[in-house]
């Protein structure tokens, strides 16, 4: 690995070399991994801007080493679609650079602020004498400083939570004394978890030092020479957790998980096997695997993952488990999207993200079957193929270490997100019955919920404000301190509207905001017009246009100025503003700039009724 | 026989990303671009993966140029 990435650097061949370092995982050699990291910062910056546009500024705050790590974090959140510039403190200034309000940090505008802590930050005694006391005033004191950190530097925080460590001189009692160092720590996370504020996101250090084994993730010798809070083997495990949580942070977690049936969900081929001849359930040690996975999926789709099929079977086969099989966990109604035919896979996949109205980069395709994997991975380089193991009993942690589908919030959204496209199919099937595309719609029943962005609707509003890449006319990325800020603002306009029609509730599904100028009180510019594409051709945009003119015409706005940036994803609202009737006044380096008369009546009409 | 040199260049090239380093029994990290007291730390465990060898922590501060390390390396592997 190293010496092929080295010729490749050598050459002076930096796109391939990229893909090589894209491509890696932290279950690799740390060698080859720190190497990466070096050769990543020597690839020119126009190359890595190319592959992965999106740039986020992240500090990190270190109580310990952090030398060591962010060259790795680096590495992983750009292969999660997120290219970093870090600022790094001197050594254990964590506190010292939020308390001194810190100009370089100012000077930075961090997006993210990371504090990268260690039990040793706490300087516990193995055993205090009044433990409730001391938990209380340390729990306070991070929590005070994670809060005064994303209020002053206005950006998000994500502070590693502190490991219970392997050593307890107070032996099996450490485990029942709330007063032991373990039972402080375990206290002092509870209670920072249960008053984190809004924008402060735990990072959770104890459970990755468990799942790779405390004695490794602690390396004494290496905390004693050279402060490191996580040996070297556990690092890029640290810092790809870090990157799925910044990726996450941004809209970068994928959205579909695509699954494979024979051998993937169940052992055994269906179409040869029949309903009893397949693995599956109780019994079998093999069906118990498969089980146990298929409740992960389904756990994944409860909180917003959607799941999709692709399989290489007749629909009729590929079917019947879903509807007859007594110990399949998932069921017809969990798939969003169901494909079963001969065609080859990366032409599937590539209908599924159409269907689904999604990137072909937010997919992961889970196939036992390595010549598929091969095919999408060459086919479709964009869509994320774990290495699935030989063995059923490895599938659930496969998905779980890669950790693509990281969240940092779960919305009702999410948790309805599937029966939404349940939905979809009643409206296809209106979309054939009905006369032409108006009758469509006005079967529909739309009705639109309307409010401005309020503490209600915060959490979703910016979800959606980060995940939305194709209906988004700006694709200006807003933290929720930075939504907060914007609802403050008495120029400001924002409106959400959540859409619901006979088929069921499609959620919040638009965010458009603006503000009136400062120094013309006649203009409002608008900074944020995104949509979700499940709702595409509905007349949404109409409709929000209708209530943007009205709140001009009630603040005396005489001009409305849009902007359109193009992205090499946002294409699908290029004429957008044409559409509406605005007309183009400029053109510059990186957009387009757009004008409607608030006097002029709208052009185009919609069939949404409304609700307050 | 292993050539400990040689591998520990190897090392060395790799760590710094420079293949034209050459070592010498009195080189010190002042030496070498980029030797400071983290890619030391580094080098180290570089060193106890490819040698299978483990020092102690005092014995990672106290050597004072690249002819101990190959020194004590050689003790170690005996």
């Amino acid at each position: 690995m190293k010496d092929s990435l080295k010729t490749l650097m050598r050459a002076g061949r930096h796109e391939e070399a990229l893909e090589r370092i894209l491509g890696m995982s932290p279950d690799m050699s740390v060698d080859d991994l720190q190497y990466a990291a070096t050769a990543l910062q020597k690839l020119p910056a126009a190359v890595i801007e190319h592959r992965v546009p999106l740039n986020k500024r992240l500090a990190v705050l270190g109580g310990a080493t952090t030398q060591f790590i962010v060259p790795l974090i680096r590495l992983f959140a750009l292969r999660r679609g997120v290219r970093l510039d870090i600022y790094e403190s001197d050594f254990g200034l964590y506190e010292q650079e939020v308390w001194s309000d810190s100009a370089t940090l100012h000077a930075f505008k961090p997006d993210v602020i990371v504090f990268h802590l260690c039990t040793q930050n706490l300087a516990l005694p193995y055993v205090e004498d009044d433990g409730s006391a001391r938990v209380k005033s340390d729990a306070e004191r991070f929590l005070r400083l994670f809060r005064t950190a994303s209020e002053r530097f206005g950006c998000a925080v994500v502070a590693d939570n502190f490991a219970v460590e392997p050593e307890r001189p107070m032996g099996s009692l450490d485990a029942v004394q709330g007063n032991t160092r373990n039972g402080m720590v375990r206290s002092i996370n509870q209670a920072i978890a249960a008053a984190r504020p809004p924008n402060v996101f735990m990072h959770d250090v104890e459970l990755l030092s468990s799942k790779h084994g405390k004695q490794r993730w602690f390396d004494v010798r290496l905390y004693h020479s050279a402060k490191c809070a996580v040996g070297f083997d556990c690092q890029p495990w640290y810092a790809d957790s870090v990157g799925a949580m910044v990726a996450a942070l941004f809209g970068k977690s994928k959205k579909c998980l695509v699954l494979d049936l024979d051998n993937t969900l169940w052992g055994g081929v269906i179409g040869d096997d029949g309903l009893g001849g397949i693995k599956l359930g109780a019994g079998v040690p093999a069906g118990e695997a498969f089980v146990a996975f298929q409740r992960y999926a389904k756990s994944l789709k409860d909180r917003g993952v959607l799941l999709a099929v692709a399989s290489k079977n007749e629909m009729e086969n590929a079917m019947l488990p879903f509807r007859e099989h007594p110990d399949m966990v998932l069921r017809e109604g969990d798939i969003s999207c169901f494909i079963a035919n001969w065609n080859p896979k990366d032409g599937n996949i590539k209908t599924i993200a159409q269907r689904l109205n999604i990137g072909t980069d937010s997919l992961v395709f889970f196939d036992d079957n390595p010549a598929e994997r091969e095919l999408v991975r060459s086919s479709l380089p964009e869509v994320v193929v774990p290495e699935v193991p030989e063995d059923p009993a490895a599938y659930v942690q496969c998905l779980d270490d890669a950790n693509w589908f990281d969240t940092i919030s779960v919305t009702d959204e999410d948790r309805q997100r599937s029966a939404f496209f349940q939905g979809n199919l009643g409206r296809e099937d209106l979309e054939k019955s009905a006369a032409n595309y108006d009758e469509y719609l006005q079967q529909l029943q739309m009705i639109a919920h309307v409010g401005p962005i309020s503490e209600e609707n915060i959490v979703r509003a910016t979800q959606l404000i980060n995940k939305t890449n194709q209906f988004n006319l700006t694709t200006r990325r807003l933290s929720e301190a930075e939504v907060r800020t914007l609802i403050e603002d008495p120029l400001s306009y924002t409106a959400t509207t959540r859409l619901v029609d006979k088929f069921g509730d499609n959620g919040l599904i638009s965010v458009v905001a603006g503000h009136i100028d400062a120094s013309d009180a006649g203009v409002l510019h608008v900074d944020l017009w995104l949509m979700s594409c499940r709702v595409l051709k509905r007349g949404v945009e109409t409709f929000d246009m209708e209530r943007l003119l009205a709140f001009c015409r009630d603040r005396g706005v005489t001009r409305i100025m849009g902007r359109y940036i193009p992205t090499p994803k946002n294409k699908l609202v290029e004429s957008h503003y044409d559409a509406l009737g605005f007309s183009r006044v400029e053109t510059d380096a990186e957009g387009t700039t757009w004008r409607y008369d608030v006097g002029t009546p709208l052009a185009t009409s919609h069939f949404i009724s409304v609700e307050h | 026989m292993r050539d400990i040199r040689a591998e520990l260049q190897d090392i060395l090239c790799d760590l710094f990303d420079d293949d034209d380093i050459v070592i010498r029994d009195e080189m010190t990290a002042a030496d070498v671009a980029g030797w400071d007291s983290l890619n030391n730390v580094r080098l180290m465990v570089m060193v106890e993966r490819k040698f299978g060898v483990h020092f102690t922590t005092g014995e990672v501060v106290g050597l004072k140029n690249v002819g101990e390390l190959v020194k004590l390396i050689e003790a170690r592997s005996a």
